[in-house]
């Protein structure tokens, strides 16, 4: 099944695109579950899940350029076959409905909590899908390009986090690494689940009009981005939470910013959940994305992934409204991230390992 | 393209979606004109361990000739904790509360000895809870702090803000608000200091003495105001105009010829930490400071001479001030300069062998003051 020629993408947009995905939902908490595990070392433990993320970001390249053209569900059905590749097939399109209504439902329910507590969840969620939906119907590039241009907002994001380097005590930091190395590792398991997104790469991959080797560039820039990215907001966060106070707050970084003013703007935390919003429409939109193309790999006849991003949307939306509470929605979320071991860590590891050991490849087409 | 969806269903469905989006602000609108705004909040503990929740809001009557006067209203009630006395006052005043503007917190000292975290956890819970209010100590009752009319400005939302920004430009304090002290309330080794003020019903004004010293979550002792200031500089924070006055000498027949007011220029400190194997600590704290003279009635300071003999004067002077000040904090147990925090950060070794809930009281803090006369104004 070939793509169809003229839906590419440029490998800067490739760049963006995992950025996007990457940074969602998660980042207002991330840094708060990495401490709950590494104390205020957390952000070592941010940069070495960065360094996990590269190496399994290698590990998907060198499968990915055995299958130039192929998606991981062409991939999944060219190695095990017709009937264990649809079954796999069926369990990651799950998967990545399932991140999407977690996504759905951490999202309504921070709203729900910060800005519009008498707003039903439900409106919230269809309102999200409803982007969603509208967004990933059309071609990967058009959502590529939405994705590059909303990438001017992570500025304003990193601005209004940079102003809290007034407040913050450096001595924070000090000493590191006092409880050794374990518990540091342990914060790079929650930093790692954090940065879950990069899966992306098994789905756009074939879509980058580009060399295998630019790909992985640009997959390994928008980590580099990322991992800065996010061991910055956990650094500010520990500096200006201190040690016992970050125990309380499972939003640092909106909290933080609620506690600034100016002059002509009070809420800025408004403002901050405003930008904070689109990153998740994004990283909805990614998933949302994944899903329905992989219901499309199911169809012999179909080269267009829109018919099907309707069905997988409604899925996530019925899916989020299940766990109501932040205690459900938690436990909803964990249960989603340790899927994730299984759907981004091993089954991408294993079908590698399948394709080298077959030595399985994309036939060759000059 | 092949489309799901024909012409007309994307337009109804767009339609639809327009609705949803123009309903959204109805679940969740407040309108100013329907909520009581407040502005100034006072907390006060009742012997019985009640607390008193006294409000400050300000209502608007429209005049005769299209004036309208803004006055401040003030209100008050009891409950066992702050977010039950404020459901009470929500039952005697017309429209709903809304608290997410205030300005100002103050705390009875009856209150901030005992504790304070517990008065504040409602608003470090609420979203749109004003963790960036400021927060200063009455002695006496923060109510009475609220029921003056001060001339400077009738509303109290106004002058508290004001006064409490003008008194750190002195140098008395710096500005901690609700969610600053937070952090502080829960770091160890590191404790604040909140402004003080005392009520005075004769002119009808509130007057800032000093500071509260805290430990942790609650008060354990106070500061006057020039202890406070040197404190602050102490600690290597320098605000717009720490000004002091000493005695220099007295002998003079006009008392006021025997004083010199300065003004802190710039300062330059160094803490340096000295542990033993047996965990004794030697904090060695050097400060230097550059001072304006801004008052010396005798008027002798026409050759580097005299302004030497001058620096050795003043600098003995602070010196003794300086060791009174830390023996005051060492025996309120506030770690203000924070030592603890500094030992836990660069000898961890040592700290966990500590308890500084009781060390910090016996450690021994060496102030080494050295004050250098720049200027002298426009006259010698």
């Amino acid at each position: 099944m070939k793509l169809k020629r003229e839906d590419t993408i440029t490998s800067f947009q490739f760049i963006f695109l995992i950025i996007q995905a990457q940074v969602g939902v998660g980042i207002l908490s991330m840094p708060f579950n990495i401490y709950t595990a590494a104390g205020h070392d957390s952000w070592i433990s941010v940069l070495i899940g960065g360094c996990v993320v590269q190496v399994l970001l290698i590990l998907f390249w060198i499968l990915m350029k055995r299958f130039p053209s192929m998606t991981l569900y062409e991939v999944l059905d060219s190695t095990t076959g017709i009937f264990i590749g649809g079954v796999i097939k069926g369990l990651y399109i799950i998967y990545f409905i399932l991140v999407g209504s977690n996504i759905l439902s951490l999202f309504s329910e921070i709203i729900n909590i910060w800005i519009l507590p008498l707003t039903p969840r439900w409106l919230l969620i269809v309102l999200m899908a409803g982007i969603g939906i509208y967004a990933v119907r059309g071609p990967v590039k058009f959502l590529a390009r939405f994705y590059v241009f909303v990438s001017l907002l992570l500025i304003v994001f990193v601005l209004l986090v940079i102003y809290s380097f007034w407040e913050v005590d450096y001595l924070n930091i000090f000493p590191i690494g006092e409880k050794g190395i374990m518990p540091i590792l342990k914060g790079t398991e929650k930093a790692l689940f954090s940065m879950i997104g990069f899966e992306m790469y098994l789905i756009v991959a074939p879509y980058v009009n580009s060399s295998s080797i630019k790909k992985l560039k640009a997959a390994s820039i928008s980590n580099v981005v990322v991992t800065i990215f996010y061991s910055f907001l956990t650094l500010i966060c520990i500096l200006f939470f201190g040690i016992k106070e970050f125990i309380l707050v499972p939003e640092p970084l909106l909290y933080m910013i609620k506690s600034f003013s100016f002059k002509i703007l009070e809420r800025i935390d408004l403002l901050f959940l405003s930008v904070w919003i689109v990153s998740v429409a994004t990283s909805y939109m990614a998933y949302l994305f994944a899903a329905s193309r992989g219901l499309m790999s199911f169809s012999k006849k179909n080269k267009e992934h829109s018919p099907y991003v309707f069905y997988a949307a409604i899925l996530s939306v019925l899916i989020s409204l299940m766990p109501e509470g932040v205690y459900k929605v938690g436990q909803f979320s964990t249960f989603v991230t340790y899927l994730s071991y299984i759907f981004v860590l091993g089954l991408p590891v294993l079908l590698l390992l399948l394709s080298l050991l077959t030595h399985r490849k994309e036939k060759q087409q000059s | 393209m092949n489309t799901l969806l024909t012409k007309k269903k994307w337009f109804l469905l767009g339609t639809l979606l327009m609705v949803i989006v123009l309903l959204t602000g109805c679940w969740d609108q407040r309108l100013i004109k329907e909520s009581r705004l407040i502005l100034a909040v006072g907390l006060d503990l009742e012997p019985n361990g009640k607390i008193i929740d006294t409000v400050v809001y300000p209502v608007v009557n429209k005049g005769s000739n299209a004036m309208s006067l803004v006055k401040s209203v003030v209100v008050s009630s009891t409950g066992v904790t702050t977010r039950d006395a404020r459901i009470n006052l929500d039952k005697k005043v017309s429209q709903m509360f809304d608290a997410s503007k205030n300005r100002v917190f103050l705390i009875g000292e009856k209150l901030a000895r005992k504790e304070i975290y517990s008065s504040l956890d409602v608003i470090y819970r609420d979203p749109r809870g004003s963790v960036n209010a400021m927060v200063a100590v009455v002695k006496g009752k923060a109510k009475k702090s609220l029921e003056i009319q001060p001339q400077d400005s009738t509303l109290m939302n106004i002058y508290y803000p004001e006064l409490l920004q003008s008194t750190s430009a002195i140098g008395l304090f710096e500005i901690e608000t609700v969610q600053s002290i937070c952090t502080l309330m829960f770091d160890e080794g590191n404790d604040y200091l909140l402004p003080y003020l005392r009520i005075n019903e004769q002119q009808q004004r509130a007057e800032v003495i000093g500071t509260a010293m805290f430990h942790k979550r609650k008060m354990t002792g106070t500061l006057t105001g020039k202890e406070s200031t040197l404190l602050l500089l102490m600690n290597g924070v320098k605000q717009d105009y720490p000004r002091f006055t000493f005695k220099i000498n007295d002998q003079k027949e006009m008392k006021e010829r025997n004083y010199i007011t300065v003004l802190v220029n710039d300062i330059e400190r160094k803490m340096k930490i000295h542990i033993t194997p047996d965990q004794k600590v030697r904090v060695k704290l050097a400060l230097k400071m550059d001072v304006n003279v801004n008052e010396l009635p005798v008027d002798h300071l026409d050759s580097a001479g005299k302004a030497n003999e001058l620096n050795k004067t003043l600098t003995r002077e602070i010196t003794a001030l300086a060791k009174k000040t830390l023996a005051k904090t060492q025996k309120a147990n506030c770690d203000e300069l924070g030592v603890g925090k500094r030992i836990r950060s660069f000898h961890y070794g040592d700290w966990k062998k500590m308890n500084w809930e009781k060390d910090y009281r016996n450690i021994s803090i060496e102030p080494e003051i050295k004050v250098t006369i720049v200027q002298h104004g426009i006259i010698n």
